[in-house]
C-alpha cells in the first residue's frame, strides 16, 4: 500500500486556476473526505475556500509515490534503472466467442504447447459463454465452471500447472487470468475486477449481453489490466460499437490504486469487438469477400476493416496497438462444426471481429509481440474461431530504499526542470504610447511576441481587478489568446477606439487614458503592458460650457432686418451656442433637407475631416464641405458625446418630468426650458428645434427622426418603438417644441429666404408674363413648361416662407407676412398667366394649415386661464386658491378624479400657477414624486381649486362668464389671422381642396386621431356622482369639513371628469420609469 | 506564495537566490509577475512553493490582488537602507491583512542586510512591528544569501500541515485522484 505512516507531504498549489478547477471536479464524496483529512490536521483550521486551492497528500517520510507530481514522476521514470530491476514475463492472451456452446472437456490446439510458447500468464476472454435464458435471470455458474475446467485442461502441460488468479463474468462475457505455478519469481498483488454492461435499452443493460469485464493486477511493480469485451453486432451498428468502447473505457472503475483502465502501465484489450468490413462501400459482395478471404489476400480486406478505420479517424482505441498485417482468415462467420463460411440464409460477410489490442502508458515500457495475433482454424465448435497472441512484457521491481534515496534528488531535478521549462517569450515593446487619439479615429499598434522557450507557448490576457475585463473599454486586443509554436512569433494588435459610449467617461481637459494589460503565459509568468493615450477632447466628448469657453470672442451682430444680411459665416453664431454646433446646423440648414439622404453610408474618413474642420475652425462654412448625411451624423455625434445632455434629467428627474408633463404645450415647454436649462443648453435646443422644424416642414417624413433626436437631447436609453407602443412623452415634447418654435435665431436666415422668395417670385412672374406676351400662340407649350418650372421655384420659396413663419414666432411675423402677402399678390398674377397649375393650391393648403395652427394656439391661450380669472371676486378667489398650497394635506388627501379642467388644461394651468404661487412649486418639489405621484398631486389640487371656484360661483349665483381673451401676443395673432383670411381668395380654397385633398386630409386625420386619442380618455371615465363626501375617508372628514365650511354651499357642485383615469396615469408613469 | 514590496528592494533577487542560488548585482526590474517553483523538504513534510514575484512599481499596485488573493503565504520585502520602503512594507502588510486570505502566513524580510553601514531601518523597530502584527521576521541578504533559505523554510514550517501520522491511508488515494484522472496522460 502506498501510504502507511510517517510524515506527509504537503503540496501547495498557489493561484493556478487549473488546480482549483481540478479539485472542484472531484466527486463530492471525495472532496468531503479530503476536507475531512485536512481539518483533522493539528495545524490551524483550513477554510473551505482555502482547501480548494491546496493539495495535500500523505506519505511515508521521504518515500516516493508515483502519480503525485508529474514532473517528479518523469524524473523518477528516467532514473528507474537506478532503483529498479527488470524481468521479462510471457503473457498469452486469447479471445473466443463460443456461441453459447457447451465446452468439450479439452480443446487441445487452443494454446501452443511448443516449449518457447509456454507462458507465465494466460488471459482468456470468452463471449457468449452462456446464452441460456436462465443465465440472464439467475446467476448460474455451471457453464462457467465447465469452461474454466476446459481452459485449464487445454493449457500446455495440463490443469495441474496453473492456478486461477481471478476471473470476472458478465452473463456471457467472461475473463480469466491464470498463472503458471512455475512462474514463482513474479509477485501478483492488488488484484481487482470490474465490469460494465452496455447497450441501448435499459433491459438490455440489465441483461448484460454486451459490455466488458476487466481485471487489474500488479505483477511485481508493474500494473497490468486485462479487458474482455463484446460490442454491439451488425455491420451498421458501428457507432454503437464505438460507444460501447467509450462506455467501458470510461466506466470501468477498480477499487485498487489504479482506478481506471488508463492508469495502468499496460492494458490488454481483447474480445469480440464486432467491427466488420466495409465491403459494401468497396463494391464487394459477400461472395467476393469470401473468395478473397479464402484466397488469402488479407491485406486488401483489412483495408476495409471498420476498426482499423476508426482507430485512424476517431478516438476509438486511441493509443492502442495491433499488428498492421493479419496472416489469418477472418474469424467470423463459419458454419458450426466446420471451417466453411456461413451458409445460412443470412449469409454473413466474413470479418475479423475477434481482436487483441495493447496499450502502454509510457513509450519506455517494453512490450514485445512474441507471436502476433493468429486464429486457431482447427477449432470449429463455434461460429467464430478463437484468436490468440503471445507477448513479452518487461516488468519492473522497485527497490524502495534506493527509490526513496533518489526521491529528494528527483524533486530538486524536477524543480530545476520546471523552472527551465517555463515558457519564455520576448516582447517587442514593453509599453505602448498612442500619443494623441481622437474620437472615432481608431489607432492600432502591434506587439510582437517571440517564443524564445523550448516548447509551445500559450498566452492569454488576464482579467484585471479594475474592470473585470482584460482591458479598458476604449481598448481592443486581438487575439486575446494564442498558441505560439517553439521558435515562432506572432503579432498582437492593440487598438484604441473611442466611441460615444467611452468618450463620456473621460474627464478633464485632455484626459490621459491609461490601462495595463496582463499577458499571462500558461504555466508561466505574467507580463504587464502599460498602455497610454491622450484623448483630444477639443470638440467631441467635451462639455457645453467648455465649448463655449473656448469660443473665439466676436462681437455679436444684432439681427439686421435689412435685406441681404444673411451670411453663413460664424459671425452670426448666437452667443450661447458653441460655434461647432452652429456651424454644423448652419451648413445643414443651408443645404436643406432635400440633400439629406438617410441611406447614405457613413464614411469615417470624411467624419475625421469634419472633426478636424470643427477643431481648427477651417473652413468656417461647412455647407460644401461634406454630404448632408455626414454633417448630420457629425452633429448628432457632437451632441451625443457632450458630457451632459442638452436637456439633463435634473435632480430626481425633475426637469424631464417638467418636459413630460407639458409634452403638448409648447409655451409651457419653452418656459420650462427657460427656467430650468442653462442658457447654453436652451440656445442649442432652440437652434436644433429650428432646424428640425424647417426640415419637417419641407419634408414631412423627417418626423421619423424625432425619436432619435429626443434620445440625443434628453439622453435616455434607446427604446424599441413599434406601432403598438406609444411614443415616449419626451418625443412628444420635442415634437411640440419643433412645431411651435419661439426663438428668433432663424430670423436673419428667414429674411434672406423671404427676399430670395420675393425676387424669385418677381422673376417667375416676369418670365411668365414675358413668355406669354412674347410668343403667346406659336410657342405655347414651351412657355407653359417654363412657367411650370418657375412656378415650381416660387412654390418652394413660398413654402419656406410659410415654414419660417411658423418658427419665426410673433416678433417678426407681421413683417414677414407683408412679404407673404406680397408674394400672394404676385402669385395671383402668375396664376393668370399659368393655366391649370397646382401651385396656388399648394400654397393655399400651406396657408390653411398655418391658419389652423394659429387658431389652435389661440385656443390654447384660452386654456391658460388662471382659475380665479373671471370669477366674481377675483381677489378673494385668488387668495383662497393660493392658500391651498399652504397645507400639504390639500395635495396628499385623496380626492375624486374630478376637475372641471381636462388633463391638458390642468397641465397648462399648473405651469402658470407654479410661477404665480411660489409656494406651490415648493410644495410640489417636496412631495412629488416622493410622497405622491405627479398626477395625483395635481388631481387633488385642482379638485380643491374646483371646490373653491364652484363655491364662489354658487355664492354669487352667477354663471361663469366666457373666458376673456387677453395678452398682446394674442391680439397680434388675431391680426395676422385676419390678414390671412382677408388675403385668402375663395377660389383658391376650392383649388386646394381639389388638388391636394388627399394629402391634406390624410395629414389632418393623423393629427386628429392623435388629439382625440389623448383627449377622449379622460372624458370616457366618468366619476360616480356620489358627491364628495363619499370619497373622503373618515379620518379626513373633519379636516375636509373645515375647508368646506369656509366655502359656503357646495351642494350644486357639478362634478366633471378631468384628467386621465388612474390606470392610464399609472401606465404612463410606469413606462417613464422603466425607460429611465 | 507571493512577494510584495517597493521596487528595487530585492524581491527578485531573493527568489533567484532561493531557487537558483544566483545573484545578479544589476537585476532587471520586473515588469509583470515572474513565476518560479521550488520544493522544500522539511523533516515532516515537503512543501512545493509556487512563487509569484510581483512588480514593485506603484503603477502596478492595483494588479497585486491578482497574486496575493490565492496565496497561502507572502513575503513582504523592504530595504534596510530605505526608510520609505519600510513604510511601503507596512502598507502591504495592512493590505494583506485586509484583503488576502485570513490564514495567510506573512513574513517580513528586511533585505540588503549586507549594507549595514547604510542602514536606516533599525532591526529592533522592524522586529517590534513584526511582533505586533504576528509576522515572521528576518533580515536577509540576497547577495550573501544570508537568511534567504531560512525565511522560506520558516514559512514552510508555519504553513498549515496536512494529515498527521496514522491517518486513513485511503486519503492518499483520493489526493492522487485529480492527477490520475487527467486522461491526457493516457493517450498521448
Amino acid at each position: 500500500m502506498q501510504s502507511e505512516e510517517n510524515g506527509l507531504c504537503v503540496y501547495i498549489q498557489y493561484i493556478e486556476e487549473s488546480v482549483r478547477r481540478k479539485t472542484h471536479n472531484l466527486p463530492t464524496a471525495m472532496r468531503k473526505r479530503w476536507r475531512g483529512v485536512t481539518t483533522a490536521a493539528k495545524g490551524p483550521m483550513i477554510s473551505d475556500n482555502r482547501a480548494v486551492s491546496m493539495t495535500f497528500y500523505s506519505q511515508r517520510g521521504g518515500c516516493y509515490v508515483e502519480g503525485r507530481d508529474l514532473k517528479v514522476d518523469e524524473v523518477m521514470r528516467e532514473w528507474q534503472n537506478k532503483y529498479c530491476t527488470f524481468d521479462d514475463v510471457k503473457i498469452c492472451v486469447s479471445t473466443f466467442n463460443v456461441n453459447g456452446k457447451s465446452p468439450p472437456s479439452i480443446i487441445p490446439t487452443w494454446f501452443s504447447s511448443e516449449p518457447n510458447d509456454i507462458c507465465d500468464f494466460y488471459a482468456i476472454g470468452l463471449q457468449e459463454m452462456d446464452l441460456s435464458v436462465g443465465t440472464y435471470i439467475i446467476d448460474n455458474t455451471k457453464k462457467m465452471d465447465e469452461w474454466i475446467d476446459t481452459i485449464k485442461s487445454s493449457l500446455p502441460g495440463g490443469r495441474s500447472q496453473y492456478h486461477v488468479i481471478t476471473s470476472m463474468r458478465l452473463v456471457g462475457i467472461f475473463v480469466i487470468v491464470l498463472r503458471s505455478l512455475k512462474a514463482t519469481k513474479f509477485q501478483v498483488s492488488q488484484v481487482y475486477t470490474d465490469y460494465v454492461a452496455t447497450g441501448i435499452s435499459v433491459l438490455m443493460n440489465k441483461l448484460g449481453n454486451k459490455g466488458g469485464t476487466a481485471i487489474s493486477m500488479k505483477i511485481n511493480d508493474t500494473f497490468v489490466c486485462f479487458v474482455n469485451s463484446h460490442f454491439a453486432a451488425g455491420t451498421s451498428e458501428l457507432e454503437r460499437r464505438n460507444q460501447d468502447f467509450r462506455d467501458i473505457y470510461n466506466q470501468i472503475t477498480f477499487k485498487g490504486p489504479k482506478v481506471s483502465i488508463y492508469d495502468h502501465d499496460v492494458v490488454f484489450w481483447f474480445g469480440d469487438l464486432n467491427y466488420r468490413l466495409n465491403s459494401d462501400s468497396a463494391g464487394l459482395t459477400g461472395d467476393d469477400v469470401r473468395r478473397v478471404a479464402t484466397g488469402g489476400q488479407f491485406d486488401s480486406l483489412l483495408k476495409l476493416c471498420q476498426l482499423k478505420e476508426q482507430m485512424q479517424i476517431s478516438d476509438i482505441f486511441k493509443g492502442f496497438n495491433e499488428p498492421e498485417v493479419f496472416k489469418f482468415r477472418p474469424t467470423y462467420k463459419y458454419d458450426v462444426g466446420t471451417s466453411n463460411w456461413d451458409t445460412s440464409e443470412k449469409g454473413r460477410v466474413p470479418a475479423w471481429t475477434d481482436r487483441i489490442l495493447t496499450f502502454k502508458k509510457y513509450p519506455a515500457i517494453n512490450l514485445d509481440l512474441v507471436k502476433p495475433m493468429e486464429s486457431v482454424e482447427t477449432i470449429s465448435i463455434s461460429d467464430h474461431k478463437p484468436v490468440r497472441a503471445l507477448f513479452k512484457l518487461n516488468i519492473k521491481s522497485i527497490d524502495e530504499k534506493k527509490a526513496n534515496k533518489l526521491y529528494e534528488e528527483a524533486i530538486r531535478e524536477a524543480d530545476r526542470r520546471a523552472n527551465d521549462e517555463l515558457p519564455q517569450i520576448q516582447l517587442s515593446v514593453t509599453e505602448i504610447d498612442f500619443g494623441d487619439v481622437n474620437y472615432l479615429d481608431p489607432r492600432t499598434k502591434f506587439i510582437t511576441v517571440q517564443n524564445t522557450g523550448k516548447s509551445t507557448v500559450r498566452f492569454q490576457f488576464r482579467i484585471t481587478p479594475a474592470g473585470q475585463t482584460i482591458c479598458a473599454n476604449w481598448l481592443q486586443v486581438t487575439p486575446t489568446h494564442y498558441d505560439i509554436p517553439e521558435g515562432n512569433s506572432m503579432q498582437i494588435s492593440i487598438t484604441v477606439s473611442i466611441n460615444t459610449k467611452t468618450v463620456r467617461d473621460f474627464n478633464g481637459n485632455n484626459p490621459v487614458l491609461q490601462d495595463i494589460l496582463v499577458l499571462h503565459l500558461q504555466n508561466g509568468r505574467d507580463y504587464f503592458i502599460p498602455v497610454v493615450a491622450k484623448y483630444n477632447k477639443k470638440v467631441f466628448g467635451n462639455s457645453l460650457d467648455e465649448l463655449l469657453r473656448n469660443k473665439p470672442q466676436k462681437t455679436e451682430n444684432l439681427i439686421d432686418f435689412g435685406d441681404d444680411s444673411f451670411d453663413s459665416s460664424i459671425d452670426d453664431c448666437p452667443k450661447d451656442v458653441p460655434k461647432e454646433i452652429y456651424r454644423l446646423v448652419n451648413a445643414l440648414r443651408h443645404r436643406g433637407p432635400g440633400q439629406l439622404n438617410m441611406s447614405d453610408h457613413s464614411d469615417n474618413a470624411i467624419f475625421t475631416k469634419i472633426r478636424i474642420a470643427l477643431e481648427t475652425g477651417e473652413p468656417s462654412d461647412l455647407s460644401n464641405f461634406a454630404s448632408s448625411f455626414m454633417l448630420y451624423s457629425a452633429l448628432i455625434r457632437l451632441l451625443d458625446t457632450l458630457e451632459d445632455p442638452i436637456i439633463p434629467s435634473g435632480m430626481e428627474g425633475m426637469i424631464h418630468y417638467e418636459f413630460i408633463s407639458h409634452a403638448r404645450d409648447a409655451r409651457a415647454l419653452w418656459k420650462t426650458a427657460e427656467s430650468f436649462l442653462p442658457k447654453g443648453n436652451r440656445s442649442v435646443l432652440e437652434l436644433v428645434c429650428l432646424m428640425l422644424r424647417e426640415f419637417i416642414s419641407q419634408n414631412y417624413s423627417f418626423r421619423d427622426q424625432l425619436p432619435l433626436w429626443s434620445q440625443i437631447l434628453f439622453r435616455y436609453p434607446p427604446q424599441v418603438v413599434n406601432l403598438q407602443t406609444s411614443l415616449d412623452p419626451r418625443v412628444v415634447a420635442l415634437q411640440t417644441l419643433c412645431e411651435y418654435g419661439r426663438d428668433a435665431l432663424g430670423m436673419s436666415w428667414l429674411l434672406k429666404k423671404v427676399n430670395d422668395a420675393k425676387s424669385q417670385i418677381q422673376q417667375s412672374f416676369k418670365e411668365a408674363t414675358e413668355n406669354v406676351d412674347a410668343d403667346p400662340k406659336t410657342n405655347n407649350i414651351e412657355a407653359e413648361e417654363k412657367t411650370d418650372e418657375s412656378a415650381e421655384k416660387s412654390k418652394t420659396s413660398m413654402a419656406s416662407i410659410i415654414g419660417g413663419l411658423k418658427i419665426g414666432g410673433n416678433v417678426a411675423s407681421t413683417k414677414l407676412f407683408e412679404y407673404a402677402n406680397y408674394g400672394t399678390e404676385k402669385l395671383k398674377e402668375v396664376k393668370q398667366a399659368v393655366i391649370e397649375n397646382t401651385l396656388i393650391g399648394d400654397l393655399n393648403k400651406e396657408q390653411n394649415e398655418f391658419e389652423k395652427q394659429l387658431k389652435d394656439e389661440k385656443e390654447k391661450d384660452n386654456e391658460y386661464e388662471l382659475p380665479w380669472n373671471g370669477l366674481p371676486d377675483e381677489v378673494s378667489a385668488k387668495k383662497q386658491i393660493m392658500n391651498l398650497s399652504m397645507d400639504t394635506r390639500n395635495f396628499l388627501r385623496d380626492s375624486p378624479a374630478n376637475s372641471e379642467y381636462t388633463y391638458d388644461q390642468q397641465q397648462a394651468m399648473a405651469a402658470i400657477l407654479i410661477k404665480e404661487d411660489p409656494n406651490l412649486a415648493k410644495v410640489r418639489f417636496q412631495l412629488v414624486p416622493k410622497q405622491i405621484k405627479e398626477n395625483k398631486f395635481w388631481q387633488n389640487y385642482f379638485y380643491r381649486v374646483g371646490l373653491i371656484r364652484q363655491s364662489i360661483l354658487a355664492q354669487k349665483d352667477r354663471q361663469t362668464p366666457e373666458p376673456s381673451v387677453s395678452g398682446n401676443e394674442k391680439e397680434e395673432k388675431e391680426k395676422i389671422e385676419e390678414n390671412a383670411i382677408v388675403e385668402q381668395p375663395k377660389e383658391n380654397v376650392e383649388a386646394a381642396k381639389n388638388t391636394n385633398a388627399e394629402d391634406t386630409q390624410e395629414e389632418n386625420k393623423k393629427d386628429d386621431e392623435k388629439e382625440t386619442d389623448v383627449d377622449q380618455n379622460p372624458i370616457t371615465t366618468e366619476q360616480p356622482t356620489g358627491g364628495t363626501e363619499n370619497t373622503i375617508t373618515s379620518a379626513d372628514e373633519e379636516w375636509e369639513k373645515e375647508i368646506l365650511a369656509d366655502l359656503n354651499d357646495y351642494e350644486d357642485v357639478v362634478e366633471k371628469t378631468g384628467g386621465k383615469d388612474d390606470d392610464a396615469w399609472e401606465a404612463e408613469i410606469q413606462e417613464l420609469l422603466l425607460s429611465e | 506564495m507571493v512577494l510584495l514590496g517597493e521596487s528595487a528592494v530585492g524581491k527578485s533577487s531573493l527568489v533567484l537566490r532561493f531557487v537558483k542560488g544566483q545573484f545578479h548585482e544589476y537585476q532587471e526590474s520586473t515588469i509583470g509577475a515572474a513565476f518560479l517553483t521550488q520544493t522544500v523538504c522539511l523533516e515532516e513534510a515537503t512543501v512545493k512553493f509556487e512563487i509569484w514575484d510581483t512588480a514593485g512599481q506603484e503603477r502596478y499596485h492595483s494588479l497585486a490582488p491578482m497574486y496575493y488573493r490565492g496565496s497561502q503565504a507572502a513575503i513582504v520585502v523592504y530595504d534596510i537602507t530605505n526608510q520609505e520602503s519600510f513604510q511601503k512594507a507596512k502598507n502591504w502588510v495592512k493590505e494583506l491583512q485586509r484583503q488576502a486570505s485570513p490564514n495567510i502566513v506573512i513574513a517580513l524580510a528586511g533585505n540588503k542586510a549586507d549594507m549595514a553601514n547604510k542602514r536606516v531601518v533599525e532591526y529592533e523597530e522592524a522586529n517590534a512591528y513584526a511582533e505586533e502584527n504576528a509576522l515572521l521576521f528576518m533580515e536577509t541578504s540576497a547577495k550573501t544569501s544570508m537568511n534567504v533559505n531560512d525565511v522560506f523554510m520558516a514559512i514552510a514550517k508555519k504553513l498549515p500541515v496536512g494529515p498527521t501520522q496514522g491517518q486513513d491511508s485511503q486519503g492518499t488515494v483520493d489526493m492522487n485522484q485529480p492527477q490520475q484522472q487527467s486522461k491526457g496522460s493516457c493517450c498521448k
